[in-house]
């Protein structure tokens, strides 16, 4: 299938601001579908409120636009129900840590095999540009006009203490490499998070003189590097793109079957 | 073709994209018939987008100062190709249709009875400007230049306006003032005696001000002494905070030190809002959030903790279309129940309705009174509309003579002298409002455990049903102190001898009035009553008692206020008759008018004439 087969291009012109980096992670993830020749049917995509949560209504899945930072619990319920089903949640900084805080936590606990995409531009766009728990401190917002001074999450470490057994980092400039590891993540059996670092010039670029689009698409390449690489031995202030951690881990779904199955055979004992 | 010809009163709706700079050009035109004395009403209608969506801007300009929504557009402004063939199906047969004729009409353009007025606007920015971010800003400029000369607005007001607006970037003034050139030059060339429509400098607004009316909540907020705000992003709610920190940087400054005297806090989500004002509230600090539907839903829990532990708080709810995610950026009154009844068990808060920025000034001021002496929660119900638009409205005035009202405080010096066992819980006054202390008052006296388990008059847990029932029956004598607190309804009686009423709050004040004005203006006199507040004040009840059809004029599907006047007074639901917009769209005059008219006709029918 063309990969413009898992789009709804009725719903174009989407609603996103030009240069934002969202489009390139709609783009990478459905080349990483159409690579696995995954069926349209089998897949369900929730997501919940922003930006990035819009991206739902642009996919030809079975998709559920839901509650601001609540995606993941009706994801949980969905694969609970049908565990054969490709469970895809797109989630903002603000929506997947703040409000879903919680709930993100909850789903890498349990490691039930869903993949969590986390579209990381660092601030709440849809509302106007306030910081979110990913801008970290130092970072200018509506509600922070003297810079934050908030410490923000690192998503990677955090997805990787609440338990997810899939955990990766790339960027929008880095797009066939996003590819490659939503490849990955989504044939993960387990809780995968994957961080995409995202610009949004109409907001957070403006606010803290990034430069346009093409600019903030340039930081992408300059302030990361491949883990193991030299480069990023030589300097560690650069953020690390690649995968973390990559184990195979007990999965919620398969032990939910599996104790099912014990409780049967003490009922016919 | 008969032309609408009309003076100082139409209304003209612009068709632009999100994000292009059309706001500031729109809102220019609405300020230079604001500045020229005329009665003028803007609003936005934008998609919940940041860049690229189609979004209109409606302007009623109304001399006798009828300014909630009429319906239909004399006038209509085309500058979005996405939209072009809805708009010009829209104009209002006689009216007039205005597009960017650097591309041609489709062929579906064929109306007769309307007059086309092309202008190459594109063609004549891209002539003129070379810097492409520029031209698609001017582009807006141009065409309110060219309406200066359409409408007759005066051209002197638009080029002060831009003066004003870019006072510290001159250089900025000038291509601003060139677009408008362009505009004006170009109109008086093609279009002579094309439009009937026009503007007279009336000068009837010598003492009114135009502003949005969620910065005059967070002004009011500012006011009353907010010291703290704990809150999470959300549309419409969201300039409430960020106006209360703009005012507070310029008049919450300490003199001696040069220290901004507030605390705002962006919350990981509005549960935690809500927690950290109740927290902030509890310490004795003025504190308050502001959010709209969905955060209404998140924060009942806490809202009930308020309620039942009695901790003052103030809630702005900016209401916007629900429910759940709804239409986020349209504007509705449909969060009356929740919000009265907000968390499970048996709960009421008081809702404060303003109308207009002035209301929500002096309504967000009282309400942080109210909360203080009733010790309750007390919500401050405002929406979209009203939050967001810029409206004509009286000035806001403050008495520096007044005084907060803190309620019943013990100080350190009343708790030495009490002579009797001091008991948070317990009702001496026998109006159900108890006296609390704030922690740290005293070194040994007046502490308490606040909880929202059961407790007894002294704050102790309790699962004694008989002190439970005691205390919820004391929340509802002081429901009933409320209902002589609250703010009293404005009640107009047109005519002594009329059964007929109608009821209605919030911004569906101005078109209600427009629409009874227009059927006394035809003989049928309606006594109505705009509430400000819920509970109903026993002034309330007497309109209501004394009428025996009463319109409740709201914009919500389920008459929600109907609902709270049956549900909390026992009045009969029959005599109330639902008059409900829930479109998204302010209600219009035009739509109350109809309605009315039928709901009268009815009657006669039934009734064999009304009285």
């Amino acid at each position: 299938m063309a990969v413009t087969d898992y789009l709804r291009q009725r719903f174009f012109p989407h609603m996103w601001c030009p240069g934002c980096g969202h489009g390139t992670i709609l783009n990478s993830l459905l080349r990483a579908v159409e690579e696995l020749e995954l069926s349209k049917n089998d897949i369900v995509m929730t997501s919940g409120i922003g930006c990035s949560a819009r991206i739902s209504g642009y996919v030809d899945f079975h998709s559920l636009h839901t509650l601001h930072g609540r995606a993941l619990a009706f994801a949980t319920g969905v694969k609970l129900s049908k565990p054969e089903l490709t469970l895809l949640v797109p989630m903002g900084d603000g929506d997947a840590l703040a409000i879903g805080g919680n709930h993100f936590i909850h789903a890498a606990r349990r490691n039930i095999d869903i993949t969590a995409i986390v579209m990381n531009n660092r601030i709440y766009g849809m509302t106007g540009g306030q910081f979110s728990p990913l801008s970290g401190p130092g970072v200018k917002a509506t509600t922070a006009p003297y810079t934050t001074i908030d410490a923000n999450f690192d998503v990677v470490k955090l997805a990787i203490a609440a338990g997810a057994s899939f955990v990766a980092r790339s960027t929008a400039y880095h797009a066939r490499e996003s590819t490659e590891i939503l490849k990955k993540a989504i044939m993960h059996k387990g809780f995968s998070v994957v961080e995409i670092l995202s610009q949004c010039p109409t907001h957070y670029g403006r606010k803290n003189k990034e430069g346009d689009a093409v600019a903030m698409l340039e930081l992408h390449k300059t302030n990361t590097a491949k883990l193991g690489s030299k480069q990023l031995e030589e300097n560690p202030n650069l953020v690390a793109r690649g995968i973390f951690i990559q184990e195979e881990r007990a999965e919620y779904c398969i032990e939910y079957g599996k104790i099912v199955e014990h409780a049967q055979r003490r009922n016919v004992k | 073709m008969n032309r609408i010809e009309r003076v100082n009163d139409f209304v003209i709706r612009f068709a632009n994209v999100n994000g292009s700079g059309s706001a500031s050009a729109n809102n220019l035109f609405a300020q230079a018939i604001f500045r020229m004395g005329i009665p003028v009403s803007p609003k936005n209608i934008f998609p919940s987008n940041i860049q690229g969506l189609p979004t209109w801007y409606e302007v009623r300009v109304n001399e006798k100062g009828y300014l909630g929504r009429r319906g239909g557009y004399d006038m209509v402004v085309a500058v979005n190709g996405q939209t072009l063939l809805k708009d010009y199906n829209e104009v209002a047969s006689g009216g007039y249709f205005f597009y960017d004729s650097t591309r041609v009409l489709p062929d579906e353009c064929q109306r007769t009875d309307i007059t086309v007025l092309g202008m190459p606007l594109t063609e004549l920015c891209n002539e003129a400007f070379e810097n492409p971010k520029l031209r698609q800003l001017l582009k807006n400029i141009i065409y309110v230049g060219a309406l200066s000369h359409l409408l007759d607005i005066e051209f002197s007001v638009l080029t002060d306006s831009i003066q004003r607006q870019f006072k510290k970037k001159p250089k900025l003034a000038e291509p601003n003032i060139q677009a408008l050139e362009i505009g004006l030059n170009y109109a008086r060339e093609h279009f002579t005696d094309s439009c009937r429509l026009s503007v007279v400098r009336r000068d009837l607004l010598t003492d009114a001000i135009i502003m949005d009316g969620n910065s005059a909540t967070g002004l009011g907020a500012l006011y009353a002494g907010a010291t703290v705000a704990g809150w999470y992003p959300i549309t419409p709610s969201t300039s409430v905070i960020e106006a209360f920190e703009r005012f507070a940087g310029r008049y919450r400054i300490e003199d001696e030190t040069g220290r901004r005297k507030v605390a705002i806090i962006q919350a990981e989500d509005e549960l935690a809002a809500l927690g950290m004002v109740i927290g902030a509230a509890w310490n004795g600090a003025r504190s308050f959030t502001a959010t709209s539907g969905p955060g209404i839903s998140l924060m009942s829990e806490f809202l009930g903790l308020a309620y039942f532990s009695e901790v003052p708080v103030v809630l702005i709810d900016v209401q916007r279309t629900g429910p759940s995610t709804g239409m986020p950026t349209r504007t509705q009154q449909s969060d009356l129940i929740a919000a009265a009844y907000a968390s499970h068990g048996d709960t009421r808060n008081v809702l404060l309705f303003p109308c207009d920025p002035a209301e929500c000034f002096e309504l967000t001021a009282q309400a942080f009174d109210l909360a203080e002496r009733l010790q309750t929660p007390v919500l401050v119900m405002t929406d979209l509309d009203l939050g967001m638009n810029d409206h004509v409205s009286r000035p806001l005035v403050w008495d520096d003579k007044r005084r907060y009202d803190r309620g019943k405080v013990l100080s350190a010096e009343q708790l030495d002298a009490l002579e009797t066992r001091w008991g948070r819980y317990l009702d001496i006054d026998g109006d159900g409002i108890c006296y609390r202390t704030i922690p740290g008052t005293h070194p040994t006296q007046g502490a308490y455990f606040t909880r929202g388990t059961s407790h007894d008059e002294y704050a102790a847990y309790t699962e004694d049903s008989g002190a439970y029932e005691r205390n919820m029956i004391r929340l509802l004598t002081k429901w009933d102190t409320a209902k002589t607190m609250v703010p009293e309804p404005h009640i107009t009686i047109r005519d002594p001898q009329s059964k007929v009423g109608a009821i209605f709050f919030g911004t569906t004040t101005h078109s209600a009035y427009e629409a009874i004005n227009r059927l006394e203006e035809e003989g049928t006199a309606i006594n109505t009553m705009r509430l400000l507040s819920f509970p109903l004040t026993a002034t309330a009840l007497d309109f209501i008692n004394s009428h025996d059809m009463i319109f409740v004029i709201e914009q919500n599907r389920d008459s929600q206020l109907k609902t709270l006047i049956v549900t909390d007074n026992g009045i009969l639901p029959n005599k109330l008759v639902p008059l409900t917009n829930f479109d998204g769209m302010p209600i219009t005059a035009d739509y109350i008018t109809e309605k009315l008219e039928a709901g009268l006709a009815v009657s006669t029918t039934t009734t064999g004439g009304s009285k």
